[in-house]
């Protein structure tokens, strides 16, 4: 039995509103990492705030250890810890005293709430600076201490909305580490991130949202094999302008499947980037644009939503 | 209770590490009491003014107008607002509202039964010669309007007595018909009661005031920052509600196993319990500078409590219907701000008109600076349990509004 169902959720924030999230369904088994990968503005975040009880579904359902976040929202809670997007901790508060505070509000306590904290910290590598107030920390460390107020009571089931926005490589890097643990525990992760890398090394499996849809499901292998084994090619632009009128004469290229031109980029999918290369950088000259940098890469995430919205997952 | 407990407690650490909050709680309050009272002087008593008195004269006899007139006179003008009335139903509605310390009525046969007495002494005594009613919350106001009322039929019993006194020994020495000394008696009479005040007995008050505490600048501004500045810690908590709301904070605690009532009320408790810290701790840290707070220190902490629950229900009021925390900051300052001009945080409130006074008792402001004057001018406990109770009836109003206002948030 899965520990997380998703069954044609929506969102509408308002009566007249678009739709935030649009009948999207998925599973996630026991003790799997599963992604949602995604711009901003996808629907991720929503998704979460409605796996999590904090805002209920316009329609559909979706079920949390079998318990419904409409009919159940309290075993709902009972089951996951939630890292939430934005820092959430109190700034004149220690970490030890911000742990504490978060591990009763979930009801843990005595000997085996402080076994807890102090794991945490350890592990975190704030046991040092467990007394200082959190408005001394770096920005890494307060992201560091955000995830372990999740993580507090080993819930069965982790939902993280983008943990690791706007920190440093090496509290990156602890934190993915992090979340491989959790799998190696016995935990099930709900991890969202627009960042490709982490969703390529993270998942066992991940699920591409876009304009509030789930456009794509499944492993990294079967995602790439969407794309036909197109490779990626990169073309950096010398100038600013010309970019838009250079992709759309390229989209038009037999073999050339998508174009897209963005921050003096121009990013196009392609059977062989080889065979496109010289026919790209013809036309670039014919605009009288120059070409500055030229990359290849091999299909990927990146690849896998150019090919499936037409535009760059950095858009 | 585990986490109403873990809440309140995270509520007042949070409150007791912020350093202007610290200065806006304690610092401030402490500082305005101590340069108020050492301008206006701890000591400096202010006389009792302008008791409002009503009188409802049925007598069309001269001793009954002088009665009126001894109420009416220069020599208590100030101390006493006398107000001739003619209607006693009326009368008795502004006593039950409040509004007046005493109602003198003299009977319609006042004056004749004074004259008529054969002992003038028992009938100046008779309680039922001139009907005083007191309004127990004007315990001072009261015992001026009896002081008032005993010195004049004193004076008269006196000069009646000895208009008998020189008539019968006339009468004794047989030196004038009757018909004459009658005649006589009569002019007597009348010289006494025309005579120019200074050949009067004067006033001179002997009020019974066991108890009493006179006015005392540095008294009143005491009780009067800390609920001034107790209010604006009131308002900063429900404030942070938002504030949590904005940051994070609330969301994740929402999404912990606990219902969002709870959280709620386990965060009211927080703000709560700081304002009752703050106020014991000026309550305390202005005693040491002489501020009288109240005979017990009972009266004075159940009037604290009392006052921050109803403060921060209004805190909660505010959260619950403002959408920002800019809103909800502009909201509570300006209310808190008028609430204390209206309710005399600033002056005396006694010396505001009667329907500011009525009208600041939308706030908590108003009632605390209420109950606080009366506990520092002798009343006790029981004297003040009506507004203690109008001051839970209006936090009480306050928790309702803000329940239904939260119930709109949580739901959307």
């Amino acid at each position: 039995m899965p520990v997380v169902t998703v069954q044609e959720i929506s969102k509408r924030y308002t009566p007249q509103g678009p739709l935030a999230v649009d009948g999207v369904s998925f599973a996630i088994e026991q003790g799997e990492i599963f992604s949602l990968l995604g711009p901003n503005g996808a629907g991720k975040t929503t998704t979460i705030a409605m796996l999590s009880t904090l805002l209920p579904p316009t329609s559909g359902d979706a079920w949390v250890s079998g318990h419904s976040v409409r009919s159940a929202p309290m075993q709902v809670r009972q089951s996951i810890g939630v890292v939430p997007q934005e820092l959430a901790l109190y700034d004149s508060l220690s970490a030890r005293e911000n742990l504490r505070f978060w591990g009763e509000m979930r009801g843990l306590q005595g000997q085996a709430l402080a076994d807890d904290i102090q794991h945490k910290l350890e592990l975190t590598g704030l046991s040092e600076r467990a007394g200082d107030r959190v408005n001394t920390y770096s920005g890494g460390m307060k992201r560091r201490l955000n995830l372990a107020v999740g993580l507090l009571g080993a819930p069965p089931l982790v939902l993280l909305d983008e943990p690791t926005v706007a920190i440093d490589p090496q509290s990156r890097r602890h934190i993915l580490d992090w979340v491989k643990s959790m799998r190696e525990g016995g935990q099930t992760v709900l991890y969202t991130t627009h960042y490709m890398e982490e969703a390529q090394e993270l998942s066992d499996r991940i699920g591409i949202m876009d304009q509030g849809k789930l456009i794509a499901l499944g492993t990294l292998e079967e995602l790439v094999r969407l794309v036909d084994a197109r490779q990626t090619l990169i073309l950096s632009l010398a100038q600013e302008g010309g970019g838009e009128e250079l992709a759309q004469r390229l989209a038009a290229v037999e073999g050339i499947a998508h174009a897209d031109a963005s921050n003096g980029e121009i990013t196009l999918n392609a059977a062989s980037a080889q065979r496109a290369l010289p026919i790209a950088l013809a036309e670039a000259g014919a605009l009288g644009l120059t070409v500055r940098n030229i990359a290849i890469r091999e299909p990927n995430l990146e690849s896998v939503f150019l090919h499936l919205t037409g535009r760059a997952l950095r858009d | 209770m585990n986490k109403l407990w873990t809440l309140a407690r995270k509520e007042v650490l949070l409150a007791f590490r912020d350093r202007g909050a610290l200065i806006s709680m304690l610092l401030t309050p402490f500082l305005l009491t101590l340069a108020i009272g050492a301008a206006f002087g701890g000591g400096g008593d202010q006389p009792l003014r302008n008791v409002p008195v009503l009188l409802l004269n049925r007598d069309q006899g001269a001793l009954a107008a002088y009665v009126v007139e001894a109420f009416e006179s220069e020599q208590v003008q100030g101390l006493v607002l006398a107000e001739r009335v003619n209607d006693e139903a009326q009368a008795r509605q502004r006593m039950d509202r409040d509004e007046v310390a005493a109602l003198v009525i003299l009977p319609a046969d006042f004056s004749a039964r004074l004259l008529a007495a054969a002992d003038p002494q028992a009938a100046a005594d008779d309680p039922t010669l001139v009907e005083v009613y007191a309004s127990p919350s004007w315990r001072i106001g009261t015992a001026v309007t009896q002081a008032i009322v005993a010195q004049v039929l004193e004076g008269m019993h006196m000069g009646v007595r000895g208009i008998q006194a020189a008539i019968g020994q006339l009468a004794q020495e047989a030196a004038a018909p009757p018909a004459q000394l009658a005649a006589l008696g009569a002019a007597l009479g009348q010289t006494m009661l025309e005579a120019p005040p200074p050949t009067r007995a004067a006033i001179t008050l002997e009020i019974d005031s066991a108890g009493y505490r006179p006015f005392r600048w540095l008294d009143y501004t005491a009780a009067s920052m800390a609920v001034l500045f107790m209010m604006f810690t009131a308002m900063a908590g429900g404030r942070s509600l938002l504030h949590e709301r904005e940051g994070g904070t609330l969301p994740r605690l929402l999404i912990t196993p606990n219902p969002a009532p709870v959280i709620l009320l386990g965060k009211m408790a927080g703000v709560a319990a700081t304002g009752v810290l703050q106020m014991v701790i000026l309550w305390r840290a202005t005693g040491l500078l002489g501020a009288y707070w109240g005979a017990t220190w009972q009266a004075v902490l159940v009037t604290i409590l009392a006052l921050v629950f109803c403060a921060t229900g209004l805190g909660a009021l505010i959260a619950a219907w403002a959408r920002t925390t800019a809103q909800a900051g502009a909201l509570g300052t300006g209310i808190t701000l008028a609430g204390a001009a209206l309710s005399g945080s600033f002056f005396p409130r006694m010396n505001l008109p009667g329907w500011v006074q009525t009208l600041s008792l939308l706030t908590p402001n108003a009632w605390g600076i209420e109950i606080f004057s009366r506990l520092q001018t002798g009343q006790c406990l029981v004297d003040v349990a009506p507004y203690l109770a109008g001051t839970l009836a209006l936090a009480l109003v306050y928790y309702v509004v803000a329940t239904l206002g939260f119930r709109r948030q949580f739901s959307a």
